[in-house]
């Protein structure tokens, strides 16, 4: 609790940071702040877009949550979102659901790779799954050049998906998909024997082991499901918004993900905050280009402030250390 | 010369050195011993300034320190490793060559061929490379922390041979082992550490490895009285796991014996990967291998049931806290929060709770007050008594003679022939020391 | 720690109070009496970038010195972002938005539905509604003409062409080159070779070699900054060569005899003053050069040691291309 506390303030203080460093370069900070409210949650239609950038922070978010969780260092979110918009997009033609399923199950079989590097040959998954990020944009790029390409083969880009999410008032139905993630994966975590075990694993696997618990079988499982989550966040970015695929599909929320899991102090509901925190400052930046002309780079630097001092004020991985 | 007066040491909760007062003469060898844990290395590191005392006065000399663990950097040569204790200067390969072959020569040892990677040589060269090291800067004291664990016979023959020498020459000297038998060989006064003590400071003539022994495990009967021994061996039953000698049946306790370190987690660690279905296991190390510390009682009470669900488990702990004495505000107290005696009853709750067929208890009551070692004897007892079969590997003796009905020496790697209680006290101190 | 958290929060709490709230920024409604044209920007990348986001800046700029338009521009990274930029311009009232890519099509048509008061253009691309279209540059007409130069001049009957990426764009220039060519002399070689990026410099010059040693004696690249290397190589070789996109003149003065240039700022300047003078109709927008936003630019210092009548040729089929007499092949 005192945890979640530290990091609202964490973020409190890089938003005023970025007010001040905004100041520092000639724009006033009370300016500054307003647009960055007004631009986030000031209007009905900001709120709506920072809920619409905030859907795929959260998925991402949530499978970074579960990884680290299970003591598994999943970077590779980006890569597992890449791979679930291209199974949802082949997928789609037999509707939405099998479009999740398949960008599930293809999530999760990328991130089982790196697992399954990680027990038979010890290879870090810190690295691994960096590298399956690489692999996953060059096979995007290669399909959407050339057997993915568009009919009219004008533009390296695949045709619309043959399937769309309904929306709700505006926002696509990825939100509430989403939000059940977020609870299911709270639920697994702190209800279910597999979360005790799950988190167990991730806290202590000598203890673990020792209780009985099969701790290579465990840290498959997380992967999947940590990869399953981003692999869906793309299959749903792909029927919410984008409709088709293109080179920069994933564009950094895989990485964001990271961000927004750390802030959330890797708990699951926490995540839904974190996810909007960060939708409302890239929705907020925005605003800030537009009305101010002030560099997109300020969102950027509010994103680092805001793990930097997420990462000084709490002291999990201190007491770990020690 | 005087060391170190009245120094004590803790960590957290634990009495490293207690009040341990030491002196040492020039060109004297004093063999160290003690279990591991006794504080020998931590009193020696103290006098070398590399960790703090809490209280008492510490004299300042110079002490060369050879460490367990080899201190070398493995990509530079021996001219290289040597060097690196100098200060300031350029380094030409040639002129370190030529005084690392100078300071090999002044320390009497042989090594050859200085421009050799570190990572290159045997076992033994790292060793005397670490002892020229100590060597070289010309110590008043030198400490050789357990120098022969890795070694050969014939090298530690030799490194014996370079002791004396240096002794010869006035230099002090430290000698920390838990092998008796060597430091009776080398030594000529040994003090016996035990619990952070020196319980035990007499020159070594006359004295045997057996009685050295004894003083190191307290082996007398001043606590017998505390443990009352079993009441008759069961009838033979059930075979429930075989492993080379050793034979673990239904409705019987086992006991592991010997100095630490001699195997005794080898056998554990080979048991855990059978994988035995209905093996409880409760390991030696509480806080790195038995309990997570972030997680609350009551998680950690069912780490590992087949099926967990939140609110079974919350009451189901509430029950078990109570049975089991554990002193806690509740069931989602974190068990970090929780002292050593507690911890232990929770590890102790989860593995007899689930009705094991088999309990593989390491060290069971390690560093627990009377009331709770009193506590999980009559645990494991009831345990057995209800049928199962209890492997205990444990560093006190009069635990083990009191508490089993078999019992097996363990000597590197090697266990005795099952021996009875009876037997075992009388020969414990022998086979425990290798001597037998 | 609890002090800490004190002190952070009074230094937060002195940060909002030190700024007075009252100077609120005030989005452009106070003039009422003459109302400026009001144009947005969305770029996929930084207009720091020297290339294809900084020439999109550069036009916007001549938007708003040349017309008194009020600009607004932002960085979008994601389709998320793509539509939050339109829709944004759109509904505060934007009479004209420019999405820099074929990547914004979709993000247009869906705002365009929602704010049928605001136009919005795309660069490249090929989506059409009401008050939706994209901007689709005819390099082609100038490589066409560069085509016939090169047939005219050349000794060997052979022309070399080095390309980045194979793009539709990218084939479509080089289709209407060896159009223009053909329509001189028929039996003309034209041989296209890709590098497969647009930065590879060293790349591009291994290509053009290759292509000189095959026999080519005019080059043409399409491979934006790898550009270099072919003008490095046509020097080494002394083989004559053209300049793309920009007036590359002076890159190579001795050796590149004209550029085709295209006028993105321009492009920009021209649909916006269509938007500000109701003359926008909704159609792909070619900008060639009727438009003056495509031209062949000759290089002075080489013009004289052309053959007598090929630059006369070029302006008079330029004049038929003009005029709709002579078609150039599209490509794609």
């Amino acid at each position: 609790m005192k945890q979640i506390a530290l990091a609202a303030l964490a973020a409190f203080i890089a938003i005023a940071l970025l007010a001040l460093a905004a100041g520092a370069f000639g724009h006033s900070p009370s300016a500054v702040l307003a647009i960055l409210f007004e631009g986030s949650v000031g209007s009905s239609f900001a709120v709506r877009e920072t809920i619409i950038k905030s859907i795929p922070l959260l998925l991402t978010g949530l499978c970074v949550v579960i990884a680290f969780r299970a003591g598994v260092w999943n970077i590779g979110a980006e890569g597992q979102f890449i791979v679930g918009g291209l199974a949802a997009m082949l997928a789609a033609r037999y509707g939405v659901a099998a479009s999740f399923l398949a960008a599930a199950i293809a999530g999760a079989l990328w991130a089982s790779i790196a697992s399954l590097m990680r027990l038979w040959r010890g290879a870090p998954e810190v690295l691994t799954t960096i590298l399956l990020n690489f692999i996953a944009i060059h096979l995007l790029g290669w399909c959407v050049n050339g057997p993915l390409r568009e009919a009219s083969g004008r533009y390296p880009q695949t045709d619309l998906a043959m399937a769309t999410l309904p929306r709700l008032g505006g926002v696509h139905f990825g939100s509430v998909l989403a939000l059940i993630a977020a609870i299911v994966s709270w639920w697994m975590l702190y209800r279910t024997t597999e979360g005790l075990r799950l988190r167990a694993t991730g806290f202590n696997p000598a203890a673990a082991k020792f209780a009985g618990i099969n701790v290579a079988a465990q840290i498959v499982r997380a992967m999947a499901y940590s990869g399953a989550l981003a692999g869906l966040a793309g299959g749903i970015e792909l029927l919410g918004v984008t409709h088709r695929l293109f080179e920069r599909f994933a564009s950094g929320y895989g990485y964001a993900g990271i961000a927004v899991a750390l802030l959330a102090q890797l708990h699951p509901i926490a995540a839904i905050a974190a996810a909007l925190f960060f939708g409302a400052l890239s929705s907020g930046a925005g605003e800030l280009q537009r009305s101010a002309n002030i560099s997109a780079t300020i969102a950027t630097f509010g994103q680092a402030v805001v793990l930097l001092a997420v990462v000084a004020f709490t002291s999990r991985w201190r007491k770990r250390d020690a | 010369m005087l060391l170190l007066d009245h120094v004590t040491r803790r960590f957290g909760s634990l009495v490293a050195v207690d009040d341990v007062t030491f002196a040492i003469d020039p060109g004297e060898i004093v063999g160290l011993v003690g279990e591991n844990g006794a504080g020998k290395s931590t009193l020696m590191r103290i006098a070398a300034g590399e960790t703090s005392a809490d209280a008492g006065t510490i004299r300042t000399r110079s002490i060369g320190f050879v460490h367990q663990h080899f201190a070398l950097v493995p990509r530079f040569t021996i001219a290289e490793n040597l060097a690196l204790r100098r200060r300031f200067g350029l380094v030409s390969k040639k002129r370190i060559e030529r005084l690392a072959e100078e300071t090999i020569a002044a320390s009497g040892i042989e090594l050859t061929r200085v421009d050799r990677l570190a990572a290159d040589l045997s076992v033994g060269e790292k060793a005397k490379l670490e002892l020229i090291k100590a060597i070289a800067t010309k110590p008043e004291l030198l400490v050789l922390d357990e120098p022969t664990s890795v070694l050969t016979p014939i090298e530690s023959a030799e490194l014996f041979g370079v002791i004396r020498r240096l002794a010869a020459t006035g230099t002090a000297i430290v000698f920390i082992s838990h092998k008796v038998p060597e430091v009776l060989a080398i030594a000529q006064r040994i003090v016996v550490m035990r619990r952070g003590r020196i319980v035990e400071d007499r020159m070594a003539g006359g004295r045997t490895a057996e009685d050295i022994a004894r003083a190191m495990l307290n082996l007398s009967d001043s606590h017998a009285g505390e443990l009352t021994r079993r009441a008759g061996a069961p009838a033979a039953t059930q075979t429930l796991l075989h492993l080379d000698n050793l034979t673990l049946r239904a409705s019987e306790i086992v006991a592991i014996i010997g100095v630490s370190g001699n195997g005794q987690s080898a056998i554990v660690e080979a048991i855990h990967a059978l994988h035995l279905e209905g093996a409880a296991f409760i390991p030696e190390d509480r806080t790195r291998d038995a309990l997570v510390a972030e997680m609350t009682i009551a998680e950690n009470l069912a780490l590992g049931a087949p099926r967990w669900n939140r609110s079974e488990a919350g009451t189901a702990a509430v029950e078990l806290i109570r049975r089991y004495g554990i002193r806690a505000r509740g069931p989602n107290q974190l068990a970090a929060e929780l002292s050593g005696g507690n911890q232990q009853k929770v590890v102790l709750a989860r593995a007899l709770e689930r009705n094991p067929e088999i309990i593989i208890a390491s060290e069971p009551t390690r560093g627990l007050d009377i009331e709770s070692t009193r506590f999980v004897h009559e645990r494991l007892r009831d345990a057995a008594a209800n049928g199962a079969a209890i492997l205990l590997t444990t560093s006190d003796l009069d635990e083990a003679f009191a508490l089993s009905d078999r019992v097996h020496v363990i000597y590197r790697g090697e266990l005795s022939a099952s021996l009875t209680p009876e037997e075992a006290e009388r020969q414990a101190g022998a086979l425990m020391a290798g001597i037998a | 720690m609890k002090r800490t958290v004190i002190l952070l929060g009074l230094l937060l709490a002195a940060a909002l109070a030190c700024s007075p709230a009252a100077e609120q920024p005030q989005p452009a409604q106070t003039t009422p009496e003459k109302k400026p044209l009001k144009v947005g920007l969305l770029t996929p990348g930084s207009i720091n970038d020297d290339g294809w986001n900084a020439i999109a800046w550069e036009g916007l700029q001549r938007v708003k010195s040349e017309l008194g338009a009020e600009i607004s521009h932002q960085e979008t990274k994601t389709p998320a972002e793509f539509q939050e930029g339109f829709r944004s311009y759109g509904a505060r009232g934007f009479d004209l938005a420019f999405g820099h890519g074929f990547e914004f099509q979709d993000a247009a048509l869906a705002a365009g539905k929602e704010h049928p008061n605001t136009i919005f253009i795309t660069t490249s691309g090929n989506s059409v509604a009401a008050n939706v279209s994209p901007m689709v540059f005819e390099l082609e007409k100038a490589t066409y003409l560069l085509g016939i130069i090169a047939a005219r001049e050349s000794k060997t009957g052979k022309a070399g062409l080095v390309g980045g990426i194979k793009l539709p764009s990218i084939e479509g220039t080089f289709t209407a080159f060896k159009a223009g060519a053909q329509s001189v002399n028929p039996n003309f070689v034209v041989t296209a070779v890709y590098t497969g990026n647009f930065d590879d410099a060293a790349a591009a010059r291994l290509a053009t070699l290759s292509l000189i040693n095959a026999g080519a004696d005019f080059i043409l690249h399409q491979a934006n900054e790898a550009g270099r290397g072919v003008f490095q190589a046509c020097t080494e070789r002394k083989v004559r060569c053209f300049g793309s996109n920009k007036n590359q003149n002076d890159l190579a003065p001795d050796v590149i005899v004209a550029s085709a240039v295209l006028d993105v700022p321009a492009a920009f300047l021209r649909m916006a003053t269509l938007v500000r003078d109701k003359q926008f109709k909704p159609q792909i927008q070619y900008l060639g050069i009727n438009e003056k936003i495509v031209s062949v630019i000759w290089n002075d210092r080489l013009k004289g040691t052309l053959k007598p009548g090929t630059v006369a040729e070029v302006e008079k089929v330029e004049k038929q291309i003009r005029e709709g007499t002579v078609k150039v092949p599209r490509g794609f």
